[in-house]
């Protein structure tokens, strides 16, 4: 094994410019395919997700509000309205200042209220999320983007203990079950959009937050330890989703989008669903060509740098022959070299759009976490294994009939 | 047993639509330790005798048996574990690599072979003494002369310890001097390590170093 990746090494360093091109151009080709598809993957998912949830009837309404107070007065407004059934509010995300380390770690989470989670219930890959018929404090975390002081690898059935400083600055500790892991690609809810009447689905995002389940029962409890979200901010986006009976016609609908809109700000969920599908509509008619075009450029560009190199290779490759390598062999080494190139360009696009793009732009909770799944890179390693076994087949074509006579430059025709 | 047994061997190359018979009808046995001169004007078939020899090409019909073995069953591996471990090339124009150095040039074919990764550097410093160049060692082959180019190449074609050497017009490169040096080197390997040469020349003085000769016209081959 050490022979042969001698033999690799021997064979990078002869084709050192090429190798270089290719990790490079591979690079910038797997960002620009793996942003366009985690783009592409975000807004279907979620598209898919918001129709799944029968958001399509609600209204999604926003309104700005100072004190926690406020609340159930608005909530009353909107009930008030004839058709309207139900009201599903926004997540609220609170953080605990963990005592081990007091100098950057919070940990997120997210209090769920029953109708919310009812409509969005969030995908898990084990356990059976929370019931709200118990006061016990539950919780669902991802193993995938971990949160701070949350171990490794946790259970359904674990609990979970948390070491904070609470208001009077003294240490105190809250324990939550695990009662579900959920699914690495997982979107909620989580609505802090800006709230215009313009929204597209993508109130939904990614969230490695830890999602605790609010609720008559258990909100004491959890008050007591995250006080008033709103009241620490001063002012505050109140988001929620507002049900309506499912037989209204549209003009009905508009009529509560109005009155709702007097209250607050409010779009109708189908607009939204609408507004969707036209932005990924344009956005597809953009990526769908460049989509194209930068396939096209990589495999022929490729193709050509690796038959370049062969043939600039052709002296030594014979020598190989003639001292004892087969084609087999050969053709092995030419395949694993230029699988590391492209390995190598793999774990740059990682490494780019993971610390420059997720570190750099906004909402990027939303993309990078997707862009970033197996499943999303997936393609891209398929692609890159598709043209090494083009390379091999090249170089098996090229080593029909070359011996010794063509390096003596002696045969001619 | 001889170690090469060719009877009847014919060869053909594809010109355009039709043939072009390279060998025709070559009886040649070559018995364990012998040194053998190849001669034979131009274009007459030395370099396709010696490559079919060492199994770098293919032939049509006729038989070759390597030390017993049938050379034409063999598979493309097979052929190539052969070349690795019994066959050293040594050529006119040396086939170094040029971006190596000698010690490298040298190393390079045990890569190919059954030698364990640890054993390579030893194995190519003994063959480059054996040869006469171990000063030479880290010094890029294009710094180097015809002559101890040449050494290189045969510290490279006896380090697997082969028991054939197939020298195409060794010193066909080089000045009277420099090309007996060579061919004193390929003299003593034949006589003290019992390794077969064959040797393609043009030049009857080179040829009469050798035990035997054979001649090669229009690709038939004729002993004195
Ligand atoms: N690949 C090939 N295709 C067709 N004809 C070939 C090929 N290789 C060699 N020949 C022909 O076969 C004949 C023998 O060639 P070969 O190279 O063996 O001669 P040689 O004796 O080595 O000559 P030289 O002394 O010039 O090296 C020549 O006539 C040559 O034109
Ligand atoms: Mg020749």
């Amino acid at each position: 094994m050490k022979k042969f990746f001698g033999l690799c090494f021997d064979f990078i360093c002869s084709a050192k410019l090429n190798m270089i091109l290719i990790v490079v151009i591979c690079t910038v080709v797997w960002c620009t395919l793996s942003v366009m598809y985690g783009n592409y993957v975000y807004y279907t998912d979620s598209y898919n997700m918001f129709n799944d949830a029968g958001a399509a009837d609600d209204i999604y309404f926003t309104a700005v509000v100072r004190s926690r107070a406020e609340i159930p007065k608005l909530r009353e407004r909107i009930l008030a309205i004839p058709g309207v059934t139900g009201i599903a509010e926004k997540p609220y995300p609170c953080r605990l200042p963990l005592s081990d380390d007091p100098d950057t770690d919070y940990a997120t989470f997210l209090r769920f209220e029953e109708a919310l989670y009812r409509k969005f219930t969030p995908r898990l890959i084990k356990g059976s999320g929370f019931d709200y018929s118990s006061d016990s404090l539950e919780c669902i975390v991802t193993n995938k983007y971990k949160q701070p002081g949350v171990p490794n690898n946790v259970h359904v059935g674990d609990r979970l203990k948390f070491k904070y400083t609470d208001t009077d600055g003294e240490i105190a500790e809250i324990v939550f079950n695990v009662v579900g892991i959920g699914a690495a690609n997982r979107f909620y809810p989580v609505m802090d959009g800006g709230g215009s009447a313009s929204e597209t689905v993508s109130v939904l995002g990614q969230t490695s937050a830890i999602l605790l389940k609010y609720s008559p029962l258990t909100s004491d409890a959890l008050d007591k330890v995250f006080g008033d979200p709103i009241e620490r901010r001063g002012v505050d986006l109140y988001t929620a989703f507002v049900e309506t009976d499912g037989n209204l016609s549209e003009n009905e609908l508009d009529g509560i989008v109005e009155a709702c809109d007097r209250i607050g700000s409010a779009a109708l969920g189908s607009v939204i669903l609408a507004n969707t599908k036209t932005e990924l509509d344009s956005n597809m008619k953009i990526y769908a060509p460049v989509f194209m075009f930068l396939s096209v450029f990589l495999i022929t560009t490729i193709v050509c740098l690796i038959t370049l190199s062969i043939y600039r290779y052709a002296e030594s490759y014979t020598i190989w022959r003639i001292l004892g390598g087969s084609r087999l062999r050969v053709v092995a080494v030419i395949f694993a070299s230029y699988s590391v190139c492209i390995a190598v360009s793999l774990i740059m696009m990682n490494i780019i759009l993971h610390i420059v793009i997720s570190g750099s732009i906004v909402d990027l909770e939303i993309f990078s976490t997707c862009i970033l799944d197996l499943k999303t890179t997936l393609p891209a390693y398929a692609a890159a294994f598709l043209t090494c076994a083009m390379a091999a087949a090249i170089t098996n074509s090229m080593v029909q009939g070359h011996d010794l006579r063509q390096l003596n430059g002696k045969y001619k025709e | 047993m001889p170690l090469i047994k060719i009877s009847n061997l014919n060869k053909t190359y594809p010109v355009g639509k039709g043939k072009f018979a390279a060998l025709k009808h070559v009886d040649l046995t070559v018995e364990r330790g012998e040194m053998l001169a190849v001669m034979g004007k131009s274009g007459s078939g030395k370099t396709t005798l010696l490559n079919v020899i060492g199994t770098l090409d293919s032939f049509d019909s006729g038989s070759y048996l390597y030390n017993g073995h049938n050379v034409k069953k063999m598979t493309d591996g097979a052929k190539a574990n052969l070349r690795a471990s019994e066959i050293g090339f040594v050529h006119q124009d040396f086939l170094l690599m040029n971006r190596k150095t000698a010690a490298q040039n040298v190393a390079f074919p045990l890569y190919f072979g059954k030698t364990p990764y640890g054993r390579i550097k030893k194995l190519a410093a003994d063959a480059l003494s054996k040869a006469g160049v171990l000063e030479q060692a880290d010094k890029h082959v294009t710094d180097m002369s015809g002559g101890q180019k040449q050494r290189v190449a045969i510290a490279r074609a006896l380090v697997a310890k082969p028991s054939l050497i197939l020298a195409d017009e060794p010193t066909g490169a080089l000045d009277r001097a420099t090309a007996d040096e060579i061919m004193g080197v390929l003299l003593e390997l034949n006589r003290k390590n019992g390794i077969t040469v064959i040797v393609v020349t043009h030049d009857t003085e080179i040829a009469d170093m050798c035990g035997r000769i054979v001649y090669i016209k229009d690709g038939r081959l004729m002993e004195e």
